[in-house]
């Protein structure tokens, strides 16, 4: 045991970080499923294309609905997204590609459905945008910065530090305050 | 710890802890009233138990069971048909086979006591469970009813297939009720052959909705044909869930040693003879309940195995693997040290 000498020092725990590792190839269609759902979300080339090619792996395999949303948060996307999953028959397997805010938002909710791991394969085409998740109002905010940078809260105005920790459920990024304890 | 009752009265058991719970809460070996005896078909007796001084009983989760005593020195699960939800009463219901399910039939009678453990939770519903589809094959519909109930406490949404023999049908009516009541979200489908059975099992697997659990329990073959089903349904492993009231029929396997780690003690096991039998024999004490490899009772630590050859329905895929634990009754292998 170490010697104690003097007040103690404030003992921080190491620090892990978990950010989600994205693969850096589309992933294959699952051919077990007996049904796929692919979901493209935004508009860019690079998200259409990996659409296009699981769309037709997975159509000669098993019946296959595509959707095309350009944004979760608009209340008719998401209208379309949640109808295409109440459609969904156990059985089925989900492809997701998009940036990365979509992308994590959308498999959030689809977990909240009830998905599986193993039922849910996606792509990142774009990591600018980081879902950042205000610990303070609850909101979700879309902001263009890394972890461990700094985002304004779209719900509370506070000015958050992004921690280097990705929640699955949420599908975001934990934050606070990065000016808390300064006065 | 021993499954062979004594001859002394038992006592309750200490609960280690018992936190927020009602006095009347206890999960140890004790004795209950014996309050409702019924006839379902001319098989099964369905037995309700409660409390000597009426105290509410420990709640359960839906598919757990009741271990009961049933005969001299001899204790067989039953699973518990009610929700789970703060009962004041446990019921089971007991198909007549020869053993102590026929001595269950013979002694029962209102105004007596029996002797129960539990309930434990083995086959219990899925946390993110968004719909359940229930299969259930003859006496399979204790669990099956249980989960039926908790989900139409919860306000959830269930579809239900039961596998009978026409008048046969223990519960059915409880299930149609189920179904019947207003605003209930429980539908039920019959098959009274095999072949009903099996098309019935993929039409439902092929057309549930996304987030669904499936749970079975019945038969040897219909558990097959469930999982087999489940699998080309493009089910994975996590959504299909089972519990077997019996195992299947096992080859009297090769004869191996173990060892106790402890005292050094070497233990031949032949073949037909299970590795439980054998520690029994060299007076080694340990629990066990259904000598089947269903009940998980006579779990024991490993310490090393030149093999081990898993035959039980109780560990997990992943448990197997680890080798830290067999089943004694069921389970062989090569050169097992046990951890005792
Ligand atoms: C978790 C769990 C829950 C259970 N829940 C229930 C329940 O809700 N209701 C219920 O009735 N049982 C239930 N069982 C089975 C029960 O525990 C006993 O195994 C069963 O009652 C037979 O006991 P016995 O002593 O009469 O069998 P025995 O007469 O000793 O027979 C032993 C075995 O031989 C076979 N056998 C004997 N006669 C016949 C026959 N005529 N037809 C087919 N097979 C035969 C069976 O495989 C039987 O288990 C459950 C078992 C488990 C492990
Ligand atoms: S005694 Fe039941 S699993 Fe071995
Ligand atoms: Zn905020």
């Amino acid at each position: 045991m170490a010697e104690v000498t003097g007040a103690p020092a404030e003992v921080v725990p190491p620090q892990h970080p978990s950010l989600p590792a994205w693969p850096t190839e589309p992933p294959s269609v699952d051919q077990t499923g007996t049904s796929h759902l692919v979901l493209a979300l935004g508009g860019g080339e690079d998200a259409a294309s990996t659409a296009r090619s699981w769309l037709a792996v997975a159509a000669a395999q098993a019946p296959t609905t595509l959707g095309v949303l350009d944004d979760v948060d608009d209340p008719e996307d998401r209208a379309t997204l949640l109808g295409l999953v109440d459609r969904a028959r156990t059985g089925v397997r989900v492809l997701v590609v998009g940036g990365q805010y979509d992308v994590m938002q959308a498999l959030a909710l689809l977990r909240a459905r009830g998905a599986h791991e193993s039922e849910l394969r996606a792509f990142v085409t774009d990591r600018r945008e980081l879902p950042v998740f205000c610990g303070h109002c609850q909101s979700v905010t879309r902001a263009v910065v890394e972890p461990g940078g700094e985002a304004d809260c779209r719900g509370c105005g506070r000015v958050l530090e992004v921690h280097e920790h990705a929640a699955a459920t949420l599908g975001a990024f934990l934050a606070s305050d990065a000016r808390a304890g300064a006065s | 710890m021993s499954a062979v009752v004594s001859s002394t009265a038992p006592v309750q058991r200490a609960e280690a802890y018992v936190g927020h719970q009602h006095p009347g809460y206890a999960l140890g070996r004790r004795r209950l009233h014996v309050v409702g005896l019924e006839r379902l078909t001319d098989r099964v007796l369905h037995v309700e138990l409660a409390d000597p001084s009426g105290r509410p009983l420990a709640a359960f989760q839906p598919g757990s069971h009741l271990v009961v005593e049933a005969g001299e020195g001899r204790r067989n699960a039953y699973s518990l048909t009610g929700d789970g939800f703060n009962p004041a009463t446990y019921a089971i219901s007991v198909l007549r086979l020869d053993g102590g399910s026929a001595w269950l039939h013979r002694t029962l009678e209102v105004g007596g006591e029996l002797e129960v453990e539990g309930p434990r939770s083995m086959f219990p519903a899925a946390h993110d469970q968004q719909h359940a589809l229930l299969v259930a094959g003859g006496i399979g519909v204790t669990p099956v009813l249980s989960h039926a109930r908790a989900a139409v406490r919860a306000g959830r949404s269930a579809t239900v297939l039961y596998s009978y023999r026409p008048g046969h049908a223990a519960h059915l009516d409880d299930l149609h009720e189920l179904a019947g009541r207003p605003g209930s979200r429980v539908r039920v489908v019959e098959a009274t052959d095999v072949k009903q059975t099996r098309v019935s099992l993929t039409g439902l697997l092929a057309d549930q909705p996304f987030g669904t659990h499936a749970y079975a329990c019945g038969p040897s073959g219909l558990l097959e044909a469930y999982e087999e089903a489940a699998e080309l349904a493009g089910w994975p492993a996590s959504r299909v869930h089972l519990e077997r009231f019996v195992a299947p029929e096992l080859d009297p396997g090769d004869p191996f040693t173990a060892t106790v780690a402890s005292t050094g003690r070497r233990v031949e096991v032949p073949s037909g003879t299970s590795l439980l039998e054998g520690l029994l024999a060299a007076g080694v004490p340990v629990g066990y309940l259904c000598k089947q490899g269903v009940c998980g009772e006579c779990r024991l630590p490993v310490r090393a195995a030149a093999a081990l050859d898993h035959r039980d329905v109780v560990l997990t895929a992943e448990e197997r693997q680890s080798g830290a634990h067999v089943m004694a009754c069921v389970s062989r292998g090569r050169d097992i040290e046990l951890d005792l």
